[in-house]
């Protein structure tokens, strides 16, 4: 391979092009890797009796990263979606650790002196068999599982064999690549991948932007036909894999890369300095945080802190009661060290409404049901005390605050303020670490909540307003559905009124107020939250470097002006154009040319 | 010890899914949990095993159990069996 990231020439065939989805901007050029495309490779060579013991810890590391690939399979999509599917994912975690499996293939590798592909791929083959001879058709097709498991760990024993001889600065190309992989690629300094597999919402992709390397999914052709040492060039944005560029199309694409990536620059600079207006008003710009990969990428985008750590997809991603006390403790400390010098606000697990939990009756009306700390309050042993006595615990490692959703009561907040004064005192009986400072606040997402946010605020900690939600209570429109989608906007006069309200009453109390929804990260809808008083915003982490350029750029003062217009606004088409005006007005053009911004 | 015969009720027979359920329940219990076909004896625990059992509809199985908590645990695996793994039988 050369060692040039940038070759000058294309030295091979005509140019070609594979089309795909692009699921991270940015431009690389550079020449490809293939990492495990086509069927995984069995390697046949004896191992040597000292190298035994080596060959079981192969094994185990194979085993742990197919278990790992497995977990990231488990979205939330496949547990609401298809209980079918979930139901055979978790059947293969359980063959990875089944004793019928494991115990033959390590007393293979130690009395046979065969490799741990080779062991695992006959024990299996044995079963596949087996099953193979019923006379049931279905039944038979069952042994397709079981093939699916051993692809993984053959695949996974590759892996742990390769990503260290994938030389610096390629292009990777593959069937599929899991999280794991990405970053260790990206350590290797990864300039771009390319699958046939992969959703861009999969983990891999949202850590493919956060960490910027382009990269691009679904590629239509199979990608066996290129070869490790073409010359490439991967776009990110268009989606699309040019194997042997010609000089036109290198050029073009030279230009392009520097110009993506001096407004990579720009923002990682305005990332790093603090987010205050031109007339001195300091802001919080915390980040949403979903997966735990999020939290490793928190830095380069300079967020001040967490604002929100939703933990449904921390629950949901796992079997039911796997995610245990001792697990939580371990992603809350994470978390707080991520988040430090900031705090990390975790907010309490929120299910019911449109993420329900597989068990459990299908309610009417979700939005109005059991959800959120309903939920929690009504049922504290299973899940509420244990979240609770996980962010006590974690919260010796840094600065954790607790969120919770749902709020519609006064009595709600003071309940869970008893239940994390009652672990707290267990935990010192028990002798056991923790820190019982956990500032408790609110979220506002139901209009009771913000019509009676005076008391709130004193009440709590902190406020959080999560637009979403107040904006399809307000407005009594549920988003998803079609016919009455084009009616709910974040920015009406209505929502706007509530959010004032709220802002008002953490000035009134110095409780400060942030806004964690979508229109945290919406460039028209920001000037006007902040002009209606918010002291924080929390959005999706690669938002932020564009939101702190925006607020950098233009006055508080200016924000109040068309804040107050706004809440005057008879609709949310009124409220739309003046923010665009807005913005025309007083922010240049080059401080918006950002694609992470415009585009929420 | 307890032994007892159940008998596979669901269409589908103990394809994959019921096959994990009946090693989730058969591993919340102390007490070895053995399923037999025709002289082919694997463990209740092992979800490879149960699946090379290749049990289909209406296929007869001897359920061994032994242990503290054998009569609950012979209990809850019966009942996974005669609800059909909440499949359609």
């Amino acid at each position: 391979m050369s060692s040039s990231p940038d070759p000058t020439t294309s030295d091979a065939g005509p140019e070609r092009i594979i089309e795909g989805t692009g699921v991270a901007p940015g431009i690389a050029i550079g020449a490809l890797y293939r990492y495990n495309v086509g069927p995984p490779e069995v390697d046949r060579t004896p191992i040597a009796p000292e190298a035994v013991e080596d060959e079981l810890a192969v094994l185990e590391d194979a085993l742990a990263r197919a278990e790992q690939e497995i977990e990231q399979a488990r979205t939330i999509a496949d547990r609401i979606l298809g209980a079918e599917q979930a139901a055979i994912v978790e059947a293969q975690r359980m063959m990875l650790n089944d004793e019928a499996l494991l115990g033959p293939v390590r007393e293979r590798i130690r009395t046979e002196h065969v490799t741990a592909g080779q062991a695992l791929q006959s024990v299996l083959r044995g079963y596949r068999e087996r099953i193979g001879e019923s006379e049931d058709a279905y039944l038979r097709d069952r042994t397709d599982d079981l093939l699916e498991v051993e692809t993984r760990v053959l695949r996974a024993l590759e892996r742990g064999r390769t990503v260290a001889q994938i030389e610096p600065n390629a292009i990777v190309v593959a069937d599929a690549l899991t999280a794991t992989d990405l970053i260790q690629l990206h350590e290797h300094g990864l300039l771009g991948c390319v699958t046939t597999g992969g959703g861009p919402h999969s983990h891999v992709s949202i850590l493919a932007r956060a960490l910027h390397i382009p990269a691009v999914i679904g590629a239509e052709e199979r990608l066996e036909a290129v070869e490790t040492h073409d010359r490439a060039v991967v776009d990110g944005q268009a989606g699309r894999l040019i194997v042997h560029p010609s000089a036109d199309t290198l050029e073009d694409y030279r230009r392009r890369r520097a110009r993506q990536q001096s407004l990579w620059a720009e923002q990682a600079q305005a990332a790093s300095a603090p987010a205050e207006t031109t007339d001195g008003h300091s802001l919080s710009v915390q980040a949403n945080v979903e997966f735990e990969e999020e939290l490793q990428i928190l830095k380069e985008y300079g967020a001040d802190g967490i604002g929100l750590l939703r933990t449904e997809v921390l629950f949901l991603s796992r079997p039911a009661g796997a995610f245990t006390e001792e697990e939580q403790v371990a992603v809350y400390r994470k978390a707080a060290r991520a988040a430090h010098p900031h705090s990390a606000t975790v907010r309490l697990l929120d299910l019911g409404g449109d993420k329900s939990l597989s068990q459990g009756p299908r309610e009417a009306n979700p939005s109005l049901g059991w959800r959120g700390i309903r939920l929690l309050l009504d049922r504290p042993e299973e899940l509420l005390r244990p979240q609770v006595r996980a962010l006590l615990r974690a919260n010796t490692e840094g600065a954790l605050r607790v969120l919770l959703p749902m709020v519609t009561h006064l009595d709600e907040v003071r309940r869970v303020r008893s239940v994390i004064q009652e672990e707290a005192d267990r935990l010192s009986r028990e002798g056991r670490a923790h820190d019982p400072t956990l500032p408790v606040g609110a979220m506002v997402e139901v209009p009771a909540t913000a019509l009676q946010a005076r008391a709130f605020a004193e009440e709590a900690d902190f406020l959080s307003i999560g637009t979403n939600d107040l904006t399809q209570y307000v407005l009594a429109v549920d988003r998803d559905n079609d016919r009455v989608a084009s009616r709910y906007d974040p920015l009406h006069p209505a929502v706007l009124g509530l959010v004032q309200r709220t802002a008002a009453a953490g000035r009134d109390t110095g409780t400060p107020v942030a806004v964690c929804g979508e229109s945290a990260g919406d460039v028209h809808a920001v000037p006007v939250l902040i002009g209606l008083g918010v002291t924080a915003l929390s959005a999706t982490p690669s938002h932020l470097p564009g939101l702190k350029r925006l607020i950098q750029h233009v006055s508080r003062a200016e924000m109040d002006a068309l804040a107050t217009a706004a809440c005057e606004a008879s609709n949310a088409q009124t409220v739309r154009r003046q923010a665009r005006e807005w913005i025309a007005q007083h922010v240049e053009d080059a401080v918006l040319d950002a694609p992470d911004v415009s585009s929420p | 010890m307890i032994e007892r015969e159940v008998t596979v009720r669901n269409r589908a027979g103990l394809h994959t899914r019921p096959a994990s359920m009946l090693v989730r329940t058969a591993s919340q219990f102390d007490a070895e949990i053995f399923l037999r076909r025709d002289g082919y004896e694997i463990n209740g625990k092992s979800v490879i095993g149960v699946m090379t059992l290749a049990a289909e509809q209406g296929a007869t199985l001897t359920l061994l159990v032994e242990g503290e908590d054998e009569e609950d645990a012979a209990n809850a695996i019966a009942d996974l069996f005669e609800d059909g793994f909440g499949e359609e039988l």
